[in-house]
């Protein structure tokens, strides 16, 4: 499947709080709805998306194609993403454009910039970024972040990150990041969209 | 009326399609010991992932075997606890999402009542009132199933399920994980009466059982006693094991007069515990139900046939059914 960037899209944006659902429309958002992520108040996605739809009058029948962010970030909130997700693009036969967090993350910020997400137990998932070329999201120990902490860095996260580095912008992915970065990213059919998790644990499942 | 239930409380990924005339359509499972017998038990995080990449192909699948299409499915029936969060919460979020696009209701279903209703899919002559086993690698209960539908919990463990003893035992014993079914095929060879392993009373009187003193004694046995073989060992910690349910069971059918015994759960797949439940209902002289195996390991197809019941009730679920990690038996 190729790019695409015409009809509508629905998007969700779950690995991190705040969270977002939202409709695209031929390059603009329709509309977008913020949840706080919570464990206490339980996972309301699919919820928001039908109000989203509600309001627009439209059925999820008429989504073209949706969109998800696929990691790092909160291992609840990338499943209670791609569940949903998936489980459309499969009922409805329709592709999945999918987004790696960091790079959404950074997206439109000033370069050279750091983002960051926790990888849990004093590791991070970090991925620099120069304004040309950008390197793949890898995970180092923390000691290693102030080797890369170089004079002039933002430091891009949802989350703070002790000691503070020098230039440190907390931020998260939101809907008009996704939107302009979409034609980056190939749509997929749903079997190939899968998680990126916090950590990598080998298994040969 | 036909209902498709999704099952992914624990580690296995299953999806059944089953109608309100009690025909199975369909019944497919993806099951993770593969992934999980190399850490020696269940790793969370690897069950949800893997219940997130079969979750689709396994409801597809369903769909074929049964030779349906998304139109002639009448409700959706998830399971919505007791279970692993992460686990659970890929099933209820693929069934909202299905219910949505399919325009189904939606029917949450308590796992523990999907096991029990697997007798009535079973066999639809049950006689109520009834009483019976639920027992699995995370359950061990007594449970009254009344003639209106409603379970009233007698007895439960205090600590260890008896599958999860099974298991740990196996472990000691050097056996492969999921240990169950070994040790079953062990205690149908082995000598039952090699080793005299204590029963367990609780002082309060109480009928609910505990499993832990067993496994400690096991484990003992096990490492001071090499000389006594695997089989016999295996043979008479599940004698132990089954002994304390059948002594529960006995004193709760003096007190309760049930017409009839069922057993659900992974565990009463076992060859030797069904042994010694026939004997045990002989001797009371009362019908014995048990599924078959199939039906009592976890499986899709209790959790749909249980959802038609719910739905009967008028029962169902919205968009905001979330899961829940502890529910009792008794909670719709
Ligand atoms: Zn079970």
């Amino acid at each position: 499947m190729g790019k695409v960037s015409s009809g509508l899209t629905l998007g969700v944006l779950s690995v991190c709080s705040p969270q977002f659902v939202f409709l695209i429309e031929n390059g603009s958002i329709l509309i977008s709805k913020e949840l706080s992520f919570s464990m206490s108040q339980g996972n309301r996605i699919v919820q928001s998306v039908k109000s989203c739809l509600d309001e627009v009058n439209c059925g999820i029948e008429s989504v073209d194609n949706f969109l998800v962010l696929t990691g790092p970030g909160s291992l609840t909130g990338i499943r209670a993403g791609l569940s949903p997700i998936r489980a459309w693009a499969y009922a409805l036969g329709k592709p999945i454009i999918p987004m790696p967090t960091l790079p959404v993350l950074a997206h439109g910020h000033a370069s050279p910039s750091v983002a960051f997400m926790s990888a849990g137990k004093n590791k991070w998932w970090v991925q620099e970024f120069n304004g040309h070329n950008e390197d793949k999201a890898r995970i180092v120990e923390k000691d290693e972040l102030d080797v890369l902490d170089k004079k002039g860095t933002t430091w891009l996260s949802p989350v703070e990150l002790q000691p503070n580095r020098a230039v440190f912008e907390k931020t998260h992915p939101t809907p008009e990041q996704a939107l302009s970065m979409m034609d980056f990213y190939e749509a997929k059919n749903w079997m190939k969209v899968l998680p990126i998790y916090m950590f990598e644990i080998q298994y040969d499942g | 009326m036909i209902s498709l239930g999704i099952e992914t409380s624990c580690d296995d990924t299953a999806v059944g399609i089953v109608t309100s005339k009690h025909e199975i359509l369909s019944q497919v499972k993806s099951s993770q010991d593969r992934v999980h017998s190399k850490w020696g038990g269940i790793v969370p995080e690897l069950a949800s992932r893997a219940h997130l990449e079969n979750i689709l192909p396994v409801v597809d699948m369903a769909l074929k075997d049964a030779n349906l299409t998304p139109q002639d499915i009448d409700i959706i029936s998830v399971t919505y606890g007791p279970g692993l969060v992460g686990s659970l919460l890929v099933g209820i979020e693929t069934a909202k999402a299905l219910s949505l696009a399919w325009n189904k209701p939606l029917v949450g279903v308590n796992h523990l009542r999907g096991h029990v209703s697997s007798v009535m899919l079973a066999n639809p002559e049950l006689e109520l009132p009834s009483l019976g086993l639920l027992v699995s690698g995370g359950h061990s209960e007594i449970v009254k199933f009344n003639p209106d539908f409603t379970l009233d919990l007698i007895a439960q463990t205090r600590d260890d399920a008896t599958g999860e003893s099974l298991d740990k035992f196996g472990r000691v014993l050097g056996l492969p994980y999921p240990a169950g079914p070994v040790i079953d095929s062990m205690a149908l060879s082995g000598n039952e009466d090699a080793f005299d392993f204590p029963s367990t009373k609780l002082k309060d009187g109480s009928l609910d059982f505990s499993f832990s003193g067993l496994k400690t004694s096991g484990i003992r046995a096990a490492q001071s006693h090499p000389d006594i073989p695997k089989e016999d060992l295996a043979a008479s910690f599940f004698k132990a094991a089954v002994d304390q349910l059948l002594d529960r069971l006995m004193t709760a059918t003096v007190q309760l007069a049930p017409k009839s015994f069922f057993a659900v759960g992974g565990v009463a797949s076992s060859k030797y515990l069904r042994q010694k439940l026939e004997r045990f209902c002989d001797a009371m002289d009362l019908p014995l139900s048990i599924p078959p195996p199939n039906l009592c390991t976890d499986n899709g197809v209790m959790i749909a046939y249980c959802g038609l019941l719910y739905y009967r009730f008028g029962i169902k679920s919205s968009l905001g059914l979330q899961p829940v990690s502890r529910l009792p038996i008794t909670s719709v």
